[in-house]
């Protein structure tokens, strides 16, 4: 590969190195443009490449002309606006691969380094995860290095040479990167935030049918982390509230659009949980709290009648919120006959066997608490199976499930016993979220996956109001108690299943896990607020922007300073040497009578020249010559000539 | 001078100052190409003269080696010089009835390879490579070369027609290579009045024996060399390895070789220690040949070299 690339003449191996910096800068944007433009770029690169080696002509202006105005039309076309991070993207890779068509001289090789630069910063737009820090890392300093390589008229630099020296100057500029990190004045708000991008959604949906969690629950991604304040509740009380449905068609449950009812007054009591959600991007405007969230960042979500916590904006990327939950409470108010009615329907024919299985049981249990005891009665008496692989369901899924199959995900409990409730006649509902989560030690906090996704079912009981009622519970308790590894059959195929035994392979995971949410924690999320903590915990309270930007001043000067001094010290010339001293001392004098030394003049010389130039002082000058050439060059140095050399030194007057 | 008695520098000054003087009577106006050469001998260096024609080459490596009374002969190098010339031949002893080495011009104490340049490679290399070795072999027999053994190569300015550059390498191993160039008009008026130089020469009386040369020899590695020198000479390789202007720097055996042609011209100028100027004398000599510029069009004239080396760094 050296030998290859040393007898490529230079700029071929300059356009090589840009090139290469350029598909560096390229790569992470592969999955955020069409494949179109990937491909444009890269047969661009190999016909620039082919006609640097080969000796083409580039293409005349018009084609050129002709390929920009076709890109930007594309962009156009496909994106409906040059405008907003994607279509940006997409237009800058085209231009940068366009501007290969024309690269002739160093100055065009300058232009597409800085275009590699602009678009790998604007890879950090779309992700910024601890995972690809080593990444950019690399690529910059790389394209840094083939700017140098660039810039190097003078003779062919290796480049691992100019890698040397890039590692060094970045390594060099790493405190003051450190400094305006930590002290550039933050805005507070949303004013640095990205327009929110239409990406895939992910996570719990506002409609579930038979199979819909059990398939979520494959993913073993990860939805939120949460930190405590004290500590975490126990496992059998993390239920994670996300969304409520209300509305049936005999299959899928919903959430009813644009229906507002009146909240129950809630009465809080037992213990209140303090603590701070991660979420990672769902593409959604749901937040997940503890179930039930009684304090949450009001400026930036509110709750709905049923106690579900919506964000003003879509979740594009990590946020985190701080919210305070109990686990115990009881409502007081009466339910609002709209709601009532909302959460009794049931459709027309659908599900006959359930209705009439619903209507036998209420008769014999005319208590509404008794009736639910002895809906979960059924589940846990008779054969009903916990799986992640449920069979298909018939239209009438509830009757299928109850009476047939009998195997199911916590969503077919969840839909069976809410269905019956509602048969009859008692207001039920259903609620999909999350229930446990991993306690992760190295970093203190609860990690919820994918596969903790949960369904669960809530009832009105007069005088305790919205009761949560989890039928999965009755059939499999190791769900809800170990989570579901161990609930499910052995055979299933459980996220992270097959390292289930291996502790250091989840040791690891763990790990790595602490790292990235530390990261997102503390870097990512670095904000206004945690730049007030984090000088409050040195001692300066209540730091504002003209204060923090004293600090930065100040830090930055006090780097040049230790830097100036550190390479003050390194490039000092020796002058330990006492005879070398009164030397200086001595060209200082003779200096500023307007007969200076020249640089490389040697001491026989100048002191020669001077003792001409000034013949009264030709004597005491020849002794000087002859102490200082002893002292300094001689074989035998002796200290009475070194004291000489001072006094003739000191005496001379210009 | 029967038994070589050790001398102190200022023997040595005496001496060399005395060469210098007789010498000057033939090569006017070339004062310090003599010291430089005589100092290069005593450092146990070649030297190259390189110059046009005429302008007195050969009459100064001649003066050289009648002065130091050294067993002394001349190779004309011609383009069709084959290295037994310059080595020797093996020839059939009729009598002894084998072969008997005859010894070629290269054993004796000085050679003078007038145009060297002006040989083939393979001619030139003999030569070259018996200076590095200080021995020759023959047919598998290793002939050690005279000691003293001393190289005096003259040589025409590359450009001229019918040269063949001695390679970089090659020009490493001269210790110094200095120009002589044209003397100034009152001396040249001398040089047109006065006798013909090579009646001078015949008459030249050797002024150092080959004892008091090699106590000489021996007392140039030990002229002392302060610290203070050792980071001047240190500093000036430095900058040659890293200026800019310059292909590649100066290697440790050139500086090495900086260092005793330093040694050498303190030894003949009577000081005790070497002195940044002793130095600053010998440097365009010892590195001119040795670097080269990049940009190709500067690199005629090797002195500029050394002037450029010596003002770019300042005397520690």
């Amino acid at each position: 590969m050296n030998a290859f690339l040393r007898q490529l003449d230079d700029p071929t191996q300059r356009l090589l190195w840009v090139v290469t910096a350029l598909a560096l800068s390229l790569l992470p944007h592969v999955a955020n443009v069409p494949i179109w433009i990937v491909l444009f770029a890269a047969v661009t690169a190999a016909w620039r490449i082919a006609a640097q080696v080969r000796g083409w002509k580039l293409p005349p202006k018009w084609l050129r002309i002709v390929v920009v105005v076709l890109a930007v039309v594309s962009v156009l076309a496909g994106y409906r606006t040059l405008n907003g991070l994607e279509a940006g993207t997409a237009l800058l890779v085209l231009m940068a691969a366009s501007k290969l068509l024309e690269t002739r001289d160093r100055r065009d090789l300058t232009v597409l380094l800085f275009i590699s630069f602009v678009l790998l910063f604007a890879a950090l737009l779309y992700e910024q995860g601890l995972m690809q820090l080593p990444y950019m890392l690399v690529a910059v300093w790389l394209l840094t290095a083939t700017l140098m390589r660039v810039h190097q008229t003078t003779s062919r630099m290796p480049m691992r040479e100019a890698m040397r020296m890039t590692a060094k100057m970045l390594l060099l500029s790493l405190p003051v990167a450190v400094a305006f990190f930590l002290l550039f004045p933050r805005l507070p708000g949303q004013f640095w935030a990205l327009p929110a991008r239409a990406g895939a959604t992910s996570g719990i949906n506002d409609e579930i049918s038979p199979g819909d969690v059990s398939e979520l629950s494959l993913s073993s991604g990860i939805a939120f982390r949460v930190t405590f304040t004290g500590s975490p509740p126990p496992p059998a009380e993390r239920y994670w509230r996300g969304v409520v449905l209300h509305d049936f068609d005999g299959r899928t449950w919903r959430r009813p659009r644009g229906r507002f009812s009146t909240t129950p007054t809630v009465e809080p009591s037992g213990q209140e949980y303090d603590y701070r959600v991660t979420l990672e991007p769902n593409n959604r405007n749901w937040l997940f709290s503890l179930d039930l969230p009684t304090r949450w960042p009001t400026t930036r979500a509110f709750q709905s009648y049923d106690f579900q916590l919506l964000s003003a904006e879509t979740i594009s990327s990590p946020t985190s919120y701080r919210v305070r939950s109990h686990t115990q409470y009881t409502m007081t108010s009466e339910l609002p006959m709209m709601q009532r009615n909302m959460d009794t329907a049931l459709p027309g024919e659908r599900n006959p066997r359930t209705r009439e299985l619903a209507r036998t049981l209420r008769a014999e249990h005319p208590d509404a608490v008794e009736f639910v005891q002895a809906v979960l009665q059924k589940f846990r008496n008779e054969e009903y199976f916990y799986t992640l692989e449920p069979p298909r369901l018939e239209a009438d899924s509830v009757d299928d499930f109850l009476f047939n199959t009998r195997r199911g995900f916590c969503e077919h409990f969840a839909s069976a016993f809410t269905a019956l409730m509602r048969a009859g006649g008692v207001p039920a509902r259903i609620v999909a979220g999350y229930q446990g989560g991993q306690y992760n030690p190295m970093g203190d906090y609860l990690i919820v996956r994918q596969s903790d996704a949960h369904a669960w079912s809530e009832v009105w009981i007069e005088g305790r109001g919205w009761v949560r009622v989890d039928p999965t519970a009755a059939v499999a308790p190791e769900r809800i108690e170990q989570g579901l590894d161990a609930a499910v059959p052995e055979d299933e195929p459980v996220p992270g299943r097959m390292f289930g035994g291996n502790r250091m392979v989840l040791n690891l995971q763990l790990a790595w896990d602490a790292l990235n949410s530390a990261w997102q924690n503390n870097v990512v999320e670095y904000d206004d607020t945690l730049q007030r903590s984090l000088f409050s915990t040195l001692g300066f309270d209540d730091v504002d922007w003209r204060s923090l930007g004293l600090l930065l001043t100040a830090s930055l000067a006090a780097f040049f300073v230790a830097l100036s001094a550190w390479l003050a010290w390194r490039f000092k010339p020796r002058m330990q040497d006492p005879a070398a001293q009164a030397y200086a001392q001595l060209c200082r004098k003779l200096g500023s009578g307007n007969l200076p030394r020249r640089p490389h003049e040697g001491p026989v010389d100048y002191l020669t020249r001077v003792g001409v130039a000034r013949p009264e002082l030709r004597a005491d000058l020849d002794e000087l010559r002859a102490l200082y050439v002893s002292l300094r060059y001689g074989p035998l140095p002796m200290s009475a000539q070194l004291s000489r050399f001072r006094f003739l030194v000191n005496r001379l007057k210009l | 001078m029967d038994s070589p008695t050790p001398i102190v520098t200022a023997d040595a000054a005496s001496l060399a100052a005395n060469t210098v003087k007789q010498l000057s009577r033939i090569i006017l106006g070339k004062e310090h190409q003599i010291r430089l050469g005589l100092a290069c001998l005593f450092a146990r260096g070649h030297l190259l003269i390189e110059d046009i024609p005429g302008v007195g080459k050969t009459t100064l490596a001649h003066a050289l080696s009648q002065a130091l009374g050294l067993s002394y002969q001349r190779i004309q190098f011609t383009s069709d010089l084959l290295p037994a010339d310059i080595i020797g031949v093996s020839i059939f002893d009729r009598n002894t009835s084998s072969f008997r080495f005859h010894k070629g011009p290269i054993f004796s104490q000085l050679v003078l390879a007038d145009e060297v340049n002006r040989a083939t490679p393979k001619a030139q290399s003999a030569l070259l490579e018996a200076m590095e070795e200080h021995q020759v072999t023959a047919d598998g027999q290793t002939y050690p070369l005279a000691a003293p053994f001393f190289v005096i190569a003259t040589q025409n300015p590359a450009y001229q027609i019918g040269t063949y550059p001695l390679p970089e390498s090659q020009l490493d191993r001269f210790l110094m290579r200095i120009e002589l160039g044209f003397p100034d008009a009152a001396l040249e008026r001398q040089l047109l009045l006065g006798q013909d130089r090579r009646d001078m020469l015949a008459n030249f009386n050797a002024t150092i024996t080959p004892q008091q040369l090699l106590i000489l020899q021996n007392a140039v590695p030990r002229v002392h060399v302060s610290e203070a020198l050792l980071d001047y000479v240190q500093a000036l390789v430095r900058y040659t390895r890293e200026a800019p202007a310059f292909e590649s720097g100066l290697s440790p055996r050139a500086a090495i070789g900086l260092l005793r042609a330093a040694q050498a011209w303190a030894l003949i100028h009577d000081h005790a220690g070497v002195v940044p100027e002793d130095l600053q004398a010998v440097l365009p000599a010892v590195v001119g040949h040795r670097i080269k510029y990049k940009d190709d069009t500067a690199a005629r004239i090797p002195a500029e070299i050394g002037r450029l080396v010596l003002e770019a760094v300042p005397v520690p």
